[in-house]
């Protein structure tokens, strides 16, 4: 179940350093003997994608998102946990509304071929469906856990 | 357009204030914007959700993160901060010169002030605790020093900025170097003048010629950092991002190799956290694309572009714009500032005849005097997350580094070319 729950981490730091890499070598590789890879820069951008969205659920999941605790560290510990429920309520709403969006993205774009590498837009913009359906997971189980809590 | 503005900053401020991340509060604020106008059309959400972020120029964001994580893992950062206590820590203040001096080191490694206000937090602060300091003043000059991060390349804080308005990040990267190398220069100044007068502690002599030889030799892998950095976007050898990759694959061989302080379970460790870092920052920038295309759209740069060409010049806009950044840098996140401001004062800016890349410069530096700035303050509450040192101690130490920090900006404002200079020398205008 661990390495399940983990599954994004592993994803997206695999994703980050692959990137890394890639970039850096082709960097050094088109400066040293002048060779290049024209789709890299598309192929990058669809693996940032991926990265970005499925990095965003995974800050969920840890609650690494910024918020202002200036107000919330003032408040009694039950109206504290209230506060968080909301939070969590809000988050959910959110990254529903993103998920409806992004399918709807998905669909439209299936047929849609990128200009480099002539493959289907829908693989780059099927991230934000998949961080949006992650987030969603992780705020319902995060609101469970705090209402137990109440 | 006033129904419109209420309703999205409302909503922003609203939760924020009852502490809903930064990013949902962005969306929602943008969601009932869309809703308002009859824009919030199946695919048009996550049109202009995914359009915010799809950009090469922004994979340097998590690749800068990972550098700065690596930087410290690997050693490079500690042998710095040897360094700089060998060349300055016999300067009267000591400690909180090396403070200021490992900071341009790390700012010239590193692209955002968070991070090297934690490790110098973590590293130096203690010491300094222990050697007399007042911990707030430890904290105050360390957090000051971290300023330095997002001026001096590479810099988070420019790299979104250009993508945002398609100003050279390269370009955004030289314009930095003088005013952080200005700012470091004037902290370094307000530390002498406090340390004489509490006679703070500090190194009895300079170390021997030995000494100071062998720090430099042990730093050399990490002070090569800056040189592939800025050498490589000065001469043009590769972009910005392609950079950062290759500054990572440089940092990894030496933590594996030259200073074998870093282990594959260590890089391992390292990556789902810099995932996580930078998932929050992109989210935040994600979900500010439609709230700022909203404000385009009603045509709120225009507005305000209308309502100030009258008595505005480039300066007084640049004062407006700074008092504006600070007043928001006290209740938002610097990331949401940046995302939200950036699309309505660039477009003004522009039309007054303001430099691009000048502005660049006087948004990253307020922003990051935002991050001192009570009651949110970001970066005093990093810091004493990590030292353990009350934050109101830190307040009480830190308004001469505010007022030296605002002298900083009056000069960058009023003297383009401080900015400007360096970048014109770079395109060779």
């Amino acid at each position: 179940m661990k390495y399940l729950t983990e599954l994004p981490d592993v994803i997206a730091g695999l994703v980050l350093l692959v990137l890394a890499i890639l970039l850096g070598l082709l960097a050094i590789l088109r400066y040293a003997f002048a060779t290049g890879f024209p789709g890299l820069e598309e192929l990058a951008t669809i693996m940032f994608l991926w990265f970005a969205f499925l990095g965003a659920a995974v800050a969920a999941r840890r609650q690494m998102h910024f918020r202002l605790g200036f107000l919330f560290a003032r408040l009694p510990a039950r109206q504290q946990r209230i506060v968080l429920l909301l939070a969590h309520t809000c988050t959910f709403v959110y990254a529903t509304l993103l998920l409806w969006s992004g399918l709807a993205l998905v669909v439209l774009t299936i047929d849609m071929q990128t200009g480099a590498l002539s493959i289907s837009r829908s693989v780059g913009y099927s991230s934000l469906a998949a961080g949006a359906a992650l987030i969603v997971v992780y705020s319902v189980i995060h609101f469970a856990r705090e209402a137990r809590k109440l | 357009m006033a129904f419109l503005l209420l309703l999205m900053f409302g909503i922003l401020f609203l939760l924020m204030a009852l502490s809903i991340p930064v990013a949902v509060a962005l969306g929602l604020g943008a969601i009932a914007g869309m809703n308002a106008e009859g824009a919030l059309e199946s695919i048009n959400l996550a049109r202009r959700t995914i359009s915010g972020i799809e950009s090469f120029p922004l994979l340097a964001v998590p690749l800068f993160l990972l550098l700065g994580e690596l930087m410290n893992a690997s050693g490079i950062s500690r042998r710095l901060f040897d360094l700089a206590d060998c060349l300055v820590g016999h300067f009267t203040g000591g400690l909180a010169q090396v403070a200021i001096f490992s900071n341009v080191f790390l700012a010239a490694c590193s692209g955002a002030a968070t991070a090297d206000a934690a490790v110098t937090s973590k590293v130096l602060v203690p010491i300094m605790v222990a050697k007399k300091f007042p911990g707030g003043f430890a904290t105050a000059v360390a957090i000051s020093a971290a300023l330095l991060a997002p001026l001096i390349p590479p810099s988070i804080t420019f790299v979104i900025y250009g993508s945002i308005t398609d100003t050279s990040i390269g370009s955004l990267f030289m314009a930095g170097i003088v005013p952080g190398l200005l700012t470091a220069a004037l902290l370094s100044f307000l530390v002498y003048l406090v340390s004489k007068r509490r006679g703070f502690a500090r190194r009895p002599a300079p170390p021997g010629l030995k000494d100071l030889g062998r720090v430099l030799v042990a730093a050399v892998w990490g002070l090569l950092l800056p040189v592939l950095i800025i050498g490589g976007i000065r001469f043009g050898v590769a972009t910005p991002t392609e950079i950062a990759a290759v500054a990572v694959i440089y940092c990894l061989l030496v933590g594996l190799f030259a200073y074998r302080e870093l282990s594959i379970r260590g890089i391992w460790s390292l990556l789902p956290t810099v995932a996580a870092q930078s998932g929050a920052v992109l989210l935040i920038v994600a979900a500010a694309a439609p709230f700022a295309w909203l404000l385009t759209r009603a045509g709120v740069p225009q507005s305000i572009f209308q309502a100030v060409h009258a008595f505005a010049t480039p300066a007084t806009f640049l004062f407006g714009v700074s008092a504006l950044l600070f007043v928001l840098g006290m209740f938002m996140e610097a990331a949401a500032i940046l995302v939200v401001m950036t699309p309505i004062v660039a477009p003004v800016g522009a039309a007054l005849g303001v430099d691009m890349v000048h502005l660049g410069v006087i948004i990253t530096f307020m922003l990051g005097v935002g991050t001192l700035s009570p009651p949110f303050a970001q970066l005093v509450f990093v810091s004493s997350a990590i030292t353990g040192i009350p934050a109101e101690d830190t307040f009480k130490e830190l308004w001469p580094f505010l007022l030296v920090l605002a002298i900083c900006a009056v000069l960058l404002i009023v003297f383009p070319g401080i900015s400007l200079w360096l970048p014109s020398q770079v395109r060779g205008d």
